[in-house]
This record gives structure tokens, C-alpha cells and sequence, in this order.
């Protein structure tokens, strides 16, 4: 049995949860919260495996629940739809459920919480993660779901990103990744120094850049020491001619 | 310097006649042009004095002809006054003095025609300015309502506060339907309401209307804090009848909501309060959460509050006012007064506004 907590301020979402994880046989309540300080004092208590977290919450956030525990457990964040904060979660593969959320998508997550339990990553912290993730700020690494497991990688060591439909690839020196953003948010997020937006699909890493050439009257075509290369827009060539001069 | 082609004419006709030297031609050309142009200076000002105004036409056709008739006889003498000083000093030859009468004819008419068209060219001119005034005056004014309106529909669309709650109403749909649906009843009410006004883009509703908003947002707010929002409220009928801004008092209420019932564990209360007195309507919400200093009000002014206030200026320029008391753990209270009677048209007062930018 996994033990796991609900710390939601909301009583009818608090009650809503625990419902839907009494449905789930491998899961016990221990117990629930409904404020940021309750939350931290039955984390420290009860030490449970799990807790559903919600990140806003009276008295304290569940940021700070996370970073003044003495327990570490496996979180589950909820939250209701904030732009930089799920992409930010996205690009740190913490797990979180958008509120709002049903049984449907509640059981999706907990069938890859529990797989993750199974296989425990040997990362560092957590709330490091997540506080790393939720600085402003470029980032230094992004993580990639395999599976059930969480696969880090440094962002320097990635020559390209690409947009494929709603998922973002990214082209490290150790193979193709898939990250569940947009470029635009993984573009806020990317050191500008060092990434450019070439495209609306493409952004390069001009550590990687081995040479740019003409394409035709108004576009240039990049070509990357790990031998792709990406055709500019016209916008986009104009940006990388502008770094010449 | 719009005299000069006029001079040209005249000097060319007399030198051409050969009648005249050129210098003499050059001298008989300023003294039947000078008088024109000084006392066109005086038909500007008359134009300036009469503006047009097309339901009192009658008169100032009356007007014009008398004023006219005198810059046409003023200008024709005053011709005839330099052209005779004109002889006397350089003692032109006297078979020309039987032309002081075509002179007065002759520069009458002139004056006339150039009556007409100087006047004619001040009101053109006149009408093309205010025109290009009241354009960019009435874009400014519509600039600051569209933005006023998005302020509006974005503060009241608050992303956290719909999806929390419909994430209530996910979970209500299975555990208390009929609550569910009276939620979810609700919840439309409030988006009809939103996107009613931001269409037919009314500045104004009666307060009856923004409270029953109000009431919604505010079920739907205890739908999901539950017991812990508490609420006192003293809503005079006379005052429900008055019209208020749009979205005057909901974002006061959430204000008050976030910042004093949100952050605590306890929750609190809030009053809410609208009455009658001298003339001028008298909004109140008050919270008894954490408050905070007056600068830090001042500093990151909320939004809410603070396109509220905007709109105020923008509505009813100095005739509102808008007061916040508050103190570190001595709660959070807004006041509005709006006047009753009927505003000052928009444009006039959304200059006031503008201006404060």
C-alpha cells in the first residue's frame, strides 16, 4: 500500500480527491490538510509516500510546504492553469494535475505515479527541482519522460529543438528527446545568448553552428556541427545576419 | 505671403498697360493690394468671432454681407487714400485723375470677391482643424474604453478563479448533482453577463445588475471556500436603482476575497454596503483580512482596483472618488463615490484620464 496525503484548502475539491483515490485499491489516505501549515505538519508526522499537493493554499504555498519538510515524499501537484508554472513543471517532469481535473485524467497520473514509485529515480531533491524550475530565469537542465522514468539532460548540450505538433524534440549530443511544451514556452525559458529562434519550428544553439550560408535572395540556411541543417525564416535570417555585424 | 501672386497680378496689369514706368507700376500695385491684406487680417478675426454654425445660417450671411460691404468700401478708400498721397509726393502726371472713380469701383468689387474667398478659406481652414481635433480626440477616447473594456473582461475572467471553479463543479457533478447544476447555472449566469456587457460595450448598469453579478461570483466563491467566506451586506433599494460603472463593484469583491479571506486558514468576513447621501452614491467593501500599508497599495496597485479607479476618472473625471483604508492587521476597506445625476459627456472626461498617464 502507498501512503499517501491530500493537502487541498478547497472542500469540496479536498473531498472530490478523496473519493477518486479511494477508487484507486493500492492507495490509503492517511490523512488530509486543509492549509499550507497542517500540510507541512503531517508530511513531518505521518511521513507518507505520496502527497497530493495543491500549489495554492492559505498560509503556506505548496512550494513552501515542499521546502520546509523534513520528509521528502513523491508529489503529485495540483494546481489551476497558470502558464509559467505548468511549463515549468512540464520542464522539470514534476508530475501536477491542471485543475480542473476528473477521474479520467486522476487515474492516468496515478498509474504513472505508481510505475515511478516502482523504479525510483535517484535525483536529487525534489523541492530543488521544482524550485530550480520555478525561478525566472533561464534554465540549465530539461528533463525527459522515457516511460516511467525521467531522463536529465543539459540544455548546453543540446545543437537544436524542433516543434513536432504539441511536442517539442530536442537534439542532445545524446539522442532525440521529447518534451511535452511549446517552443514559445520553451523559448522564454532558454538562455538568449545562446538560443536562437531561426523559425517558427526551429530553435538552434549557436554553440552548434558550424557555418551559415545563403539559401536564396532573403534566407540563409544554418548548418550545425552535428551535421543537420535548418533553413531560417526570412526573419530568422535576418536576426542571424544582424549577429555579424 | 499669399499676397504676393495677388500683387504680381496687379503690378503686371499696370506696368503692361504701359501706361506706367515699372517703378510707378510696383508703386500703384501696393497701394491697391496693402489695404486688402491689412484689413484681411480683420476678416480672419471676424471669421474666427462668427463660427459656423449651419442653424444660424440667416444671420451670419447678414453679418458677413454687412462686414463685407464695409472691407470692401474700408479697403477701396484706403486705395484711393495712398494712390492720391502717392501723386502728391511723386507728382504723377494729372491725366489719371479722372480715374479716382473707376479706382472705387474697381477695388470694391475686388474687395468683395476677396471677402468671399478669405473668409471662405478660414472656415475651410478653421472646420479641417477641428475636425482632425475631435478625430483624434474621440480615438483617444475610444482607445481608453477598449483598453478599459479588456482590463475589464480579463480581471473578470481571472484564469484561477474559473478553473478552480469548474474544477468544484467537476467534483460536485458526482457527489451533489443538483448542486451542480444550480453551480453550473450560475457560472453561466456570470459569463452572460461578462460578455453582454463587454458587447453591447456598455459603460454603465444599474447596481442591481452588477450586484446580482456580484451574487453569482460570489456563490460560486463559497461553492469553493466554503464556510470560510462570511458576508454582512447592506444594500439600500434606492441605490440598487442608480447606474454605476460596469464592473465597479466585482472587483472589489474579489479583491477582498484573495487578499483577505484566500490567505488565511480561518477565512473572514466581508462587508458589502451601498447607500444614498447628498447627491452621490456610496459603495463600500470592506474585508477584516491582513490589510497592508497604504504605499504598497500604491505600489502594486491591484489590478482590479486599480482599472476600477481608472474608470472612475474616465467616466466622471473629479465628480468620483475613490478611497482605500487599510493598515497592517487592520483589514482592507474601498470606498466609491459615484454622482447620481447625469455624467459630463465621455470624451470631455476621458481627457482628465488621459492626461494622467
Amino acid at each position: 500500500m502507498v501512503r499517501a496525503l491530500i493537502a487541498e484548502d478547497e472542500p469540496v475539491a479536498r473531498q472530490a480527491l478523496r473519493e477518486l483515490a479511494g477508487e484507486v485499491d493500492w492507495l490509503e489516505i492517511v490523512g488530509e490538510a486543509e492549509d499550507g501549515r497542517v500540510a507541512l505538519r503531517l508530511i513531518n508526522k505521518l511521513e507518507p509516500d505520496l502527497v497530493f499537493l495543491d500549489v495554492q493554499m492559505p498560509e503556506l504555498t505548496g512550494l513552501q510546504v515542499l521546502e520546509q519538510a523534513n520528509h521528502q515524499p513523491a508529489v503529485v501537484f495540483t494546481t489551476a492553469y497558470d502558464q509559467y508554472a505548468v511549463a515549468a513543471f512540464e520542464l522539470e517532469a514534476i508530475d501536477y494535475l491542471v485543475k480542473p481535473f476528473g477521474r479520467k485524467r486522476f487515474h492516468a497520473m496515478l498509474e504513472r505515479v505508481r510505475r515511478r514509485l516502482e523504479a525510483p529515480d535517484s535525483e536529487e531533491a525534489l523541492h530543488v527541482r521544482i524550485r530550480e524550475a520555478l525561478e525566472p530565469g533561464p534554465i540549465k537542465r530539461l528533463f525527459a519522460r522515457l516511460g516511467s522514468t525521467i531522463v536529465p539532460f543539459a540544455v548546453a548540450s543540446v545543437a537544436r529543438f524542433e516543434a513536432t505538433g504539441s511536442y517539442v524534440a530536442a537534439f542532445s549530443d545524446r539522442g532525440r528527446y521529447l518534451l511535452n511544451v511549446s517552443l514559445a514556452e520553451l523559448e522564454a525559458r532558454l538562455d538568449p545568448e545562446r538560443f536562437r529562434r531561426v523559425h517558427r519550428q526551429h530553435i538552434i544553439n549557436l554553440d552548434f553552428v558550424a557555418s551559415i550560408e545563403p539559401y536564396d535572395d532573403r534566407r540563409v540556411v544554418v548548418k550545425l556541427t552535428t551535421g543537420s541543417t535548418v533553413v531560417a525564416s526570412r526573419a530568422g535570417s535576418q536576426l542571424l545576419r544582424g549577429l555579424v555585424s | 505671403m499669399g499676397w504676393i501672386p495677388f500683387l504680381g497680378i496687379y503690378i503686371s496689369a499696370f506696368a503692361l498697360s504701359g501706361e506706367l514706368s515699372l517703378w510707378h507700376a510696383v508703386a500703384a500695385g501696393f497701394n491697391n493690394v496693402l489695404p486688402f491684406a491689412v484689413y484681411g487680417l480683420g476678416v480672419v478675426w471676424i471669421c474666427s468671432r462668427l463660427p459656423w454654425h449651419p442653424n444660424q445660417l440667416r444671420r451670419l450671411i447678414g453679418l458677413h454681407a454687412v462686414a463685407g460691404i464695409s472691407y470692401a468700401a474700408l479697403s477701396a478708400f484706403s486705395a484711393l487714400g495712398l494712390v492720391l498721397l502717392m501723386r502728391r509726393v511723386f507728382s504723377t502726371s494729372p491725366e489719371h485723375a479722372e480715374c479716382v472713380a473707376c479706382i472705387i469701383v474697381w477695388q470694391f468689387f475686388m474687395g468683395l470677391m476677396i471677402y468671399t474667398i478669405l473668409s471662405s478659406l478660414t472656415y475651410a481652414y478653421r472646420t479641417t482643424a477641428r475636425l482632425r481635433e475631435e478625430e483624434r480626440r474621440a480615438s483617444r477616447a475610444e482607445a481608453l474604453k477598449a483598453q478599459a473594456e479588456l482590463q475589464a473582461l480579463r480581471a473578470q475572467l481571472n484564469p484561477h478563479f474559473l478553473f478552480n471553479t469548474l474544477h468544484t463543479l467537476i467534483a460536485l457533478v458526482r457527489r451533489d448533482p443538483a448542486a451542480a447544476e444550480d453551480g453550473i447555472e450560475q457560472f453561466a449566469d456570470l459569463l452572460r453577463y461578462a460578455s453582454r456587457v463587454h458587447q453591447e460595450t456598455r459603460d454603465e448598469v444599474t447596481l442591481a445588475e452588477e450586484w446580482e453579478f456580484v451574487q453569482c461570483y460570489l456563490a460560486l466563491e463559497t461553492l469553493r471556500v466554503g464556510d470560510r467566506l462570511r458576508l454582512r451586506t447592506t444594500l439600500q433599494d434606492q441605490a440598487l436603482e442608480c447606474t454605476v460603472p460596469s464592473f465597479c463593484l466585482q472587483p472589489l469583491v474579489e479583491n477582498a476575497v484573495r487578499h483577505g479571506i484566500a490567505p488565511r486558514a480561518g477565512g473572514g468576513t466581508i462587508w458589502i454596503g451601498a447607500g444614498l447621501s447628498n447627491g452621490e452614491l456610496r459603495l463600500e467593501v470592506r474585508d477584516d483580512g491582513p490589510g497592508t500599508t497604504l504605499a504598497s497599495v500604491d505600489q502594486n496597485a491591484r489590478l482590479g482596483l486599480r482599472l476600477v479607479r481608472q474608470r472612475l476618472e474616465a467616466l466622471y473625471g473629479p465628480r468620483a472618488r475613490f478611497e482605500v483604508v487599510t493598515a497592517p492587521n487592520a483589514g482592507f476597506t474601498v470606498r466609491l463615490f459615484v454622482p447620481t445625476e447625469r455624467r459630463t459627456p465621455a470624451v470631455d472626461a476621458s481627457d482628465g484620464a488621459g492626461a494622467d498617464r
